[in-house]
């Protein structure tokens, strides 16, 4: 009798309002209640506004309607964008082909989760805000004829979803002024088990101009290639998990440069807990993993071939921490092939090394196995104090 | 027993969870309801007029008599309607309205452009009819 007394759960639904390439969605509850006004030349639901002439059409369909998601699907020469009714104020949305803007208000106080799916052959997604977002990678193909594939500009943090079992591949365009492929001007998290593959054109594939961290759960990402840098990172860098594979750069595979803040923490700093990272550093002059101040390895497989001219595996710019803090000895591997740079003026010579290190350089933990080969090359070499104090290495500083 | 009424109590004292409505109900100026079926329901705007397309057929309005469109868990207006005027065959035949369902149904005439106009002098074109809340598209013959 009880359970007789308790409702049912009825299928979820909604009236979805189309203007161009933007949809609405309304949810089908009593809450709701949308009011004409002007001689019904408006409706408005809440906060939001339609003008009637504008709406190509209003239809009731059998969707559930997800607070704060809004999803972006690209399909070919058009992306459509939909939206929940209670975000419409508070988010500019322009889509114009494959181009997809949305600039959130100062008033928006909550986070708000973009999820980009589909394909194009010359689209973007460009998102501003004050407020920190979620980001998910659904399955995309997005490449982008006229600059960055996907530009978020907020300056917050943004969570990177790439869902398991999805593959989300990014190009950009060539020769443009954009700073990389997939630029985040803020901190960004990655995770989540799929994979991302970037081409940077232009200049580096990805960059952040504040941290950049890969969590534990993060799958794989991977550079084709990049007319620059495949990570350009300002703050520092964080790996606790992911395959990262970077190939076919012409400059730095991971470069981590301080910010233009001397406060900002961890500045110029890269740690390595997890994950395996895969370089190949063929460019000539140019690092695997270079490090304005420190480099913490404390976990997880580090490979670079290093067969460029000058090209160093692992470049500080002061100290070198390797140990097993993290729970598990690092290991670190590589191929160096590489000899000297020789740009024909002689302060710019540099010989190829496996590892540079500016600052100190202390083991404590792991193991360090390098092939060198490169005429005048050398596996490990320190400027400053070389401490040792456990780990396994055929090679050391000389 | 009175375990059993303890339980109907929680029952009845449970919170309603939001209930998905299943029905589209717009509201005119002069408080006439009219509801539709939201799945597969398709709403348009053109001419001044808003026009809604459902499983229980099409009805049209002059944007300026809307007043306000919800959502409802049972119908009003049309379901009701429909079974009052099943025999109602509204046509216009040599100027006049014919067919019109029961003796005291409600009835008004407005041309496409929202004026309304006496039964009986109803020129060539096309009305929309209003009778007992329920809109006709109607072609003088």
């Amino acid at each position: 009798m009880a359970a007789a007394a308790l409702t049912g759960q009825a299928q979820a639904q909604c009236l979805m309002v189309y203007e161009g390439q933007v949809a609405t969605a309304i949810p089908a509850t009593e809450a709701y209640r949308i009011a004409y006004a002007d001689d019904g030349k408006t409706l408005t639901v809440g906060s939001a506004t339609f003008a009637t002439a504008g709406i190509d059409s209003i239809v009731g369909r059998d969707n559930e309607v997800t607070a704060n998601l809004v999803q972006v699907d690209y399909t070919d020469e058009r992306a459509t964008v939909t939206l929940p009714v209670d975000l419409r104020p508070l988010l500019q949305v322009t889509a114009s082909g494959a181009d997809v803007s949305i600039v959130a208000s100062a008033a928006l106080t909550d986070e708000v989760t973009y999820t980009l799916a589909g394909s194009a052959a010359d689209g973007s997604f460009f998102m501003d805000g004050e407020y920190k977002a979620t980001l998910t990678l659904n399955n995309l193909t997005l490449t982008n004829l006229r600059g960055a594939a996907i530009d978020i500009a907020c300056g917050k943090r943004i969570d990177v979803k790439l869902p398991e079992g999805t593959h989300t591949t990014l190009t950009d365009a060539v020769g443009g002024t954009h700073s990389a492929c997939f630029f985040i001007n803020g901190h960004a998290e990655f995770s989540g088990g799929g994979k991302l593959t970037l081409t940077g054109r232009t200049k580096h594939a990805y960059a952040s101009d504040e941290y950049t961290l890969l969590k534990a759960s993060t799958g794989t990402i991977e550079v084709l290639s990049a007319v620059s840098d495949g990570f350009h990172i300002d703050q520092y860098f964080e790996m606790h998990g992911g395959q990262v594979t970077i190939d076919g750069v012409g400059g730095d595979c991971i470069d981590v440069s301080c910010t233009k803040d001397a406060t900002d923490e961890l500045n110029g700093q890269a740690f390595m807990s997890g994950g395996t990272l895969v370089m190949n550093v063929a460019a000539d002059d140019v690092k695997g993993i270079k490090t304005e101040n420190a480099f913490h390895l404390s976990g997880g497989t580090l490979q670079a071939t290093v067969s460029g001219l000058g090209t160093k595996g692992i470049s500080t710019g002061t100290d070198l921490t390797i140990d097993s803090t993290s729970g598990s000895a690092p290991q670190l591997r590589m191929t160096v092939s590489g000899t000297t740079y020789m740009p024909g003026d002689a302060t710019l010579e540099s010989k190829c090394r496996g590892i540079k290190v500016k600052g100190n350089f202390t083991f404590d933990g792991g193991d360090i196995y390098m092939e060198v080969t490169g005429s005048k090359a050398k596996g490990i070499s320190v400027d400053g104090l070389f401490n040792y104090k456990s780990g396994t290495s055929n090679v050391f500083p000389e | 027993m009175r375990r059993l009424f303890f339980l109907l109590l929680v029952a009845l004292a449970l919170p309603l969870q939001a209930q998905t409505c299943r029905y589209v109900t717009v509201q005119t100026t002069d408080g006439a309801q009219h509801s539709m079926t939201l799945s597969g329901l398709k709403i348009t705007f053109a001419q001044e007029q808003m026009t809604m397309q459902g499983t229980e057929g099409t009805l049209t309005f002059a944007l300026h008599t809307l007043s306000e469109l919800f959502f409802a868990t049972a119908p009003t207006g049309i379901a009701a309607a429909q079974t009052d005027h099943a025999a109602c065959r509204p046509a216009i035949v040599h100027g006049k309205l014919t067919g019109v369902g029961p003796e005291n149904a409600s009835i008004s005439i407005f041309t496409p452009d929202g004026r309304r106009v006496a039964n009986g002098t109803l020129t060539h074109g096309t009305y929309l009819v209003r009778i007992d809340g329920i809109t006709y598209k109607i072609l003088a013959q």
